[in-house]
């Protein structure tokens, strides 16, 4: 009877702990993981060998564990956001994706051998964190490259991308509000269509 | 009764001239009772070199509050600026604050990006996304990221 209660408590405490070790990561262990997997990705020697629209689709699926499409179209279109209808929301995501795909994939690959260092993790508020990084380029120069992460249900992804002081969200914010202060959302709608034929 | 007359005279045209640069003053100079027409927010920058109290907060290019007042957090290693905005603007929990300068050599400002995917917030809030002052921000920003209207594959 007593080793059968010892047992379940066992049992029981193995239960617990495991789930606790896989939501322990922490956003910067979250995003610093995934950078390495496509730092060593693009480093490696039958990855360059692969034709491009292969190397695009490995990325892609290492960058969408990480980045998050919704939370990032939200906060670049602002108010602009409730204006658009759910299907248009959800043809919104999946067009900027394809656009931001298109515009950073080449910059991307043309990856040699930079180090990447990762600095502290600052909260900005509860769920919110920004991890600081840097690229140390070619001819020695560090661009910092911070992270700005929120927490959705236990899993940090990525909102935000600030490279040497300026937000990617700022960015397309400016440029998404002014096309939305003259068109209407199906107009901004083809535009990202025109741009990711 | 002459000597009466022009001190009369004289002392209205004082008062008069008083009570006109009092006007002015309150009018240019904005020293008004802002008190209940403003409410509080907070944004820490990791730096704030060149912002100094009483300069304006623009949002859109209009005025809409001013710099109330800096507070160093050491433990997030920020300068948390205390914003005095107008009631009735509304700012939103993903909006941007950063640091300006009008023009290329005049006074700094802090531009609100409202935002508007989230919450509003409320007095004594905190702008969580900001932006330090950068040089040449627009080119970079331009550089550094795609541009939506482009036509380069």
């Amino acid at each position: 009877m007593d080793r059968r209660i010892i047992g379940w408590c066992l049992v029981f405490m193995l239960v617990i702990a495991l789930p606790l070790q896989v939501f322990g990561a922490t956003a910067k262990e979250t995003v610093e993981e995934k950078v390495q997997m496509v730092v060593s990705l693009l480093g490696s020697p039958d990855f360059k060998q692969k034709p491009k629209d292969t190397q695009i689709t490995e990325i892609r699926g290492i960058v969408n564990e990480v980045f998050d499409y919704t939370e990032l179209s939200r906060r670049c279109l602002g108010r602009g956001w409730k204006q658009l209808n759910d299907a248009q929301q959800k043809e919104f995501v999946e067009l900027f994706s394809e656009l931001l795909e298109k515009t950073y994939a080449d910059r991307l690959l043309a990856y040699t051998s930079e180090k990447i260092n990762f600095g502290r993790e600052t909260e900005l508020r509860k769920g919110q964190v920004e991890v600081e990084s840097a690229i140390i380029t070619t001819d020695n120069k560090e661009v910092p490259l911070n992270y700005r992460m929120i927490d959705k249900s236990g899993q940090w992804r990525v909102y935000d991308v600030i490279i040497e002081g300026i937000s990617m969200v700022q960015n397309y914010r400016d440029q998404f509000r002014e096309i939305l202060a003259k068109k209407t959302p199906e107009d901004l709608l083809q535009v990202l269509r025109d741009k990711t034929k | 009764m002459k000597k009466y007359t022009k001190e009369t005279v004289v002392g209205i045209f004082v008062v008069a001239g008083l009570i006109c640069v009092g006007y002015m003053t309150v009018k240019l100079g904005k020293v008004g009772f802002v008190g209940d027409k403003s409410y509080t927010l907070y944004a820490g920058f990791s730096t704030v070199t060149g912002l100094r109290e009483g300069n304006p907060v623009n949002m859109l290019g209009l005025e809409v509050g001013r710099v109330a007042g800096f507070r160093m957090d050491q433990e997030k290693q920020q300068a948390v600026v205390t914003l005095r905005i107008d009631k009735g603007i509304e700012v939103y929990d993903d909006a941007i604050a950063s640091i300006k300068t009008e023009g290329l050599i005049g006074d700094r400002y802090v531009n609100i990006d409202a935002g508007g995917g989230g919450d509003l917030l409320a007095d004594g809030d905190t702008i969580t996304d900001t932006q330090s002052p950068t040089d040449i921000m627009d080119l970079v920003s331009k550089y550094a990221f795609g541009d939506v209207g482009d036509d380069k594959k």
